[in-house]
């Protein structure tokens, strides 16, 4: 009947399949042209040949050509599947499909996708012509789809679901353009934690960072459990599809080479306070002499978020005074302090002496005119404070107080734990560090190695609203992080509930499983409607990733750990080369 | 006339109702095609049969009843059809000053196959066949060329013979299209296997013996007032015995049989769900019993729901998606009359596109 097409029917389209320039590809379908799903240079629907099929984000790429005569012949459009339908085509009522079954009424169901254009090439933003042939990206392809071919220094941030790399470019990471992650994400389900160690271990030793990995630093706050005690222990329970998944990112199935654990010095020894974990953990506490010096008072007043309360003055010239005395103090490299005339000796004493030197009534001049109710409250904040943070403030010198700083120098990653402390102290832990590392940043003047930064719940330390000193250094790492070579890796439950100015700054944005409702909150406006439908569906090592140089959200998976989360993971070998398997 | 048909009606209720019930006798009764495709019921009970067919004989099957056939595996069927639309008329002034009717045409015939728990139309262009004509009523005809977008056209140009006006084309595009069909219908029934059933009174020549002509308007009964009381009676699967419809030329004998495919319920007539069917009247009779029995299991499965078509129950489900399809496949209306006004431009002295297509 060929004769007759060309007499009676419609003559033959040419239909030539066009591969993509330098990739290998897969016919997916055509590019369809109807009314309600019409063709745009930012996103169009491809009818799914009945041989194939399409699935959520999958990368496909179309080419359709230009009107001849002009300098491009063709463009080149390349986008990722963000939605798939099916319909029965040739039904008109509900009920219909049970006559399809019944084989009484002929139906064939039709599958429809629809392409989230994520690059044009060249640009120019024509629509693909409806018919053109459309097929799955794969390879160079693929790279040119994701952007990836244009990220000269690329970090592997996991596996896409059919397993390929999905990259970052590290210039949005390390502040050459841009800095910072942000991850939201329910407890438990989102894996933020773990999500966050991964991109540690990638940028470590995906070898992106060149020789510099070997001394960029990192600074972990183990907040709860105590997941991060072992990152130095290999995961005695990891699948072999989790090496898989290692081997296809390009990065070894083992845990963190350097990592030095801090953790609170018990009461009364500087031995740590540690559940599981005894070996290898340091006890850290600061010196009444550091304290003043440093001006950490503020930090015990971290919750006091009423910007009108004159409380910020008191502490700001009690600070000074404590500040003043360590300087006037002898000899120099004691832990104490004088205050009038006595030698302070433990944070107790440190207390009574500031009231004795602030309360008005007791004739204290180191509050200035500030009203007694102030002086009232500030004294009474600071005497709650003593059961949570006195152990961690010492004047009583030990054989080697050195020894019981934090240094993040010493190994690539610093874990301090803090998940036994109560949350004053928490904050005060949290809030001397970043004050700390971000002067000692600011100061070496060089932004090289980086040193990156996380710490969840950044709902509780840069929340929405008030004020605290935590959220101010937070405040300044976001904006000028980036030029001091820090870079904060924060994660929160709800980023609604975050500082909005602490979110906009991360180049990165990262979810997990999210409530259904929060999903909805303009903070996750970087996801698609169909990526905020699938946020709530998300499983346990399953993120969405929005980075600075792809237009849509991509859905990414990353391995178990390579290091143990918990003692019973902990390879129980005494084999050293264990690891080395 | 009228009464007689009451009378059919009364007689009807007396033998359908059991004894004693007292449902007030309701003589007006509403026939369920949509009124725009007229009434599906368009002849009164046979009172002479003197218009060139008649009633041979009736007795193939014993005494004149509702058989019911045993209950059998369902046969593959397919179901021929086709769908013709006038895309536009046209008038031709020769150089001589005579005018000629001219009459662009698309039609598409198909088949619907229905086996086990699938059915499905066959796409490819031997069954799936779509035709352009350009018919004219006189003088000289030229085949007329009309792009589309990346495709063409082509209206194949014909002078039906004895049309004078534009009705005239009109049937004989649809004479084409009933062509076209027979032509399918012969083809694919060569495969015995399956029950073909093809549009309208048999019109084939060269069948094989499983071909089945489906009647859904009901233009004549061929049957006199004694057996046409059976119909009203019939429940959904049974069917009348066999008989036989010869045209007075001999050509063309049938056997047939009416069936009921549906209840419609108590507001429509009772003759609403019936349809005749109609085999080779060359088929000996136990084999077209044979086929009527299989019908009869069939096709009330595939009698459609007056919610889905307007001409239910007799235009059956898969044939109405058919339709949908062929004429999907004839390709946007507007939009074709438009590409043929544009493809006539240049020569506009010549054509004239009459201002309404039928």
């Amino acid at each position: 009947m060929t004769t007759n097409r060309n007499a009676d029917g419609h003559a033959p389209v040419t239909s030539d399949l066009v591969e993509a320039p330098g990739g290998a590809s897969s016919h997916a379908g055509l590019v369809l042209g109807m009314e309600n799903a019409a063709a745009t240079p930012l996103g169009f629907s491809v009818f799914v040949d009945r041989a194939h099929y399409l699935q959520l984000d999958d990368v496909v790429h179309a080419r359709s050509p230009l009107p001849p005569g002009g300098p491009v012949e063709a463009v080149d459009f390349y986008g990722v599947v963000d939605e798939v339908r099916a319909v029965q085509e040739g039904v008109r009522f509900d009920s219909d499909v049970a006559l399809v079954s019944e084989g009484l009424l002929p139906a064939e169901p039709a599958v429809t996708a629809h392409v989230a254009v994520t690059r044009v090439e060249p640009e120019i933003f024509v629509p693909p012509q409806p018919g053109r042939p459309v097929s799955l990206a794969r390879g160079e392809a693929r790279d040119r789809a994701l952007f990836f071919d244009q990220m000269t220094k690329r970090v592997p941030f996991g596996l896409s679901r059919d397993g390929e790399r999905v990259y970052a470019n590290l210039e949005f990471l390390d502040g050459t353009r841009g800095a910072h992650v942000n991850i939201s994400g329910i407890s438990g389900v989102a894996t933020k934690t773990s999500y966050a160690m991964f991109l540690l271990h990638a940028l470590f030793e995906s070898g992106t960072l060149g020789p510099e990995a070997a001394n960029t630093r990192s600074l972990i706050f183990n907040v709860k459990g105590e997941d991060l005690l072992f990152l130095d222990k290999p995961n005695a329970q990891l699948a072999d599809e989790d090496r898989e998944d290692y081997a296809r990112l390009g990065l070894p199935a083992e845990p963190f080479r350097s990592v030095s654990f801090y953790a609170p010095a018990r009461r009364g020894t500087p031995a740590p306070e540690t559940g599981s974990r005894m070996e290898g953990v340091t006890g850290f506490y600061w010196t009444l002499r550091e304290f003043c010096a440093e001006r950490y008072l503020r930090f015990l007043f971290a919750d006091a978020d009423d910007e009108r309360s004159q409380l910020g003055l008191v502490v700001q010239q009690v600070e000074a005074q404590l500040a003043l005395a360590a300087r006037l103090s002898l000899p120099l490299d004691a832990p104490t302090v004088e205050i009038g005339g006595e030698v302070i000796t433990d944070f107790d004493e440190l207390v009574d002496a500031i009231g004795l030197m602030t309360d008005p009534e007791e004739g204290g001049t180191w509050a200035g005119r500030a009203a007694a109710g102030t002086v009232q409250a500030f004294l009474r904040r600071l005497d709650a404070a003593k059961p949570y943070v006195g152990h961690l403030i010492r004047g009583h010198a030990s054989e080697d107080d050195a020894a019981h700083v934090i240094d993040t120098g010493r190994a690539q990653v610093t874990v301090v734990d803090i998940h036994r402390l109560h949350d004053r102290a928490q904050r005060f832990v949290v809030g001397v560090m970043l004050k700390r590392e971000f002067e000692r940043k600011e100061a070496s003047g060089s932004p090289r190695p980086l040193m990156l930064v996380v710490l969840d719940e950044l709902n509780k330390y840069a929340p929405r609203e008030g004020r605290s000193p935590i959220k101010d250094v937070l405040l300044d790492i976001a904006e000028r992080g980036r030029s001091l070579g820090v870079v904060l890796v924060g994660a929160q439950q709800t980023a609604s509930e975050v500082e909005p100015r602490v979110v906009a700054n991360c180049a990165y944005r990262v979810a997990g499983r999210l409530d259904a409702a929060e999903a909805q909150r303009g903070e996750y406006g970087f996801l698609t409607p169909a990526a905020r439908a699938r946020a709530s569906l998300l499983k346990p090592g399953s993120m969405i990733l929005a980075q600075p140089e792809i237009p849509v959200p991509l859905l990414l998976r990353f391995p178990h750990p390579a290091w143990a989360t918990r003692p019973s993971e902990v390879a129980q070998t005494t084999d050293p080369f264990a690891r080395f398997e | 006339m009228r009464s007689t048909h009451v009378l059919t009606y009364t007689a009807l209720r007396q033998t359908a109702l059991p004894a004693g019930s007292t449902i007030a006798a309701m003589p007006l009764r509403l026939v369920p095609w949509s009124p725009e495709y007229g009434s599906g019921i368009e002849a009164e009970t046979d009172a002479a049969a003197d218009d060139g067919a008649s009633l041979v004989e009736a007795d193939f099957e014993g005494s004149w009843r509702a058989i019911r056939p045993a209950a059998a595996a369902h046969p593959a069927v397919q179901i021929v059809d086709g769908v013709r639309r006038v895309e536009a008329h046209a008038i031709d002034d020769g150089s001589d000053g005579t005018m000629a009717f001219g009459l662009f045409g698309s039609y598409a015939v198909g088949v619907v196959r229905c086996e086990g728990q699938r059915a499905h139309i066959p796409d490819s262009e031997r069954v799936l066949r779509v035709r352009r004509r350009y018919l004219q009523t006189g003088g000289e005809a030229d085949d007329r060329t009309v792009a589309v977008g990346d495709a063409e056209l082509h209206f194949r140009a014909e002078l039906p013979a004895g049309a004078q006006a534009p009705a005239d084309l009109i049937a004989a595009l649809n004479r084409l299209m009933l062509d076209e069909e027979a032509r399918l219908a012969e083809e694919l029934s060569e495969d015995d296997s399956t029950l073909t059933i093809v549009d309208g009174p048999l019109r084939l020549r060269a069948a094989g013996p499983r071909v089945v002509g489906y009647v859904k308007r009901t233009h004549r009964w061929y049957i006199g007032p004694d057996r046409f009381g059976l119909l009203g009676t019939l429940a959904v699967g049974e069917r009348t015995p066999l008989f036989r419809i010869a045209e007075n030329d001999g050509q063309r004998d049938r056997l047939a049989w009416y069936l009921r495919l549906a209840d419609m319920g108590t507001q429509y007539h009772q003759l609403s769900g019936i349809v005749r069917l109609e085999t080779l009247g060359t088929l000996p009779p136990r084999d077209a019993g044979a086929l009527a029995d299989q019908t009869a299991l069939v096709l009330p499965r595939l009698a459609s729901s007056p919610i889905r078509d307007p001409r239910a129950p007799q235009n059956l489900t898969p044939v109405g998606a058919l339709e949908q399809l062929l004429t999907r496949r004839l390709g946007d209306r507007l939009w074709i009359r438009r590409r043929i006004a544009a493809a006539l431009e240049p020569a506009s002295t010549t054509f004239a596109i009459a201002a309404e297509a039928s």
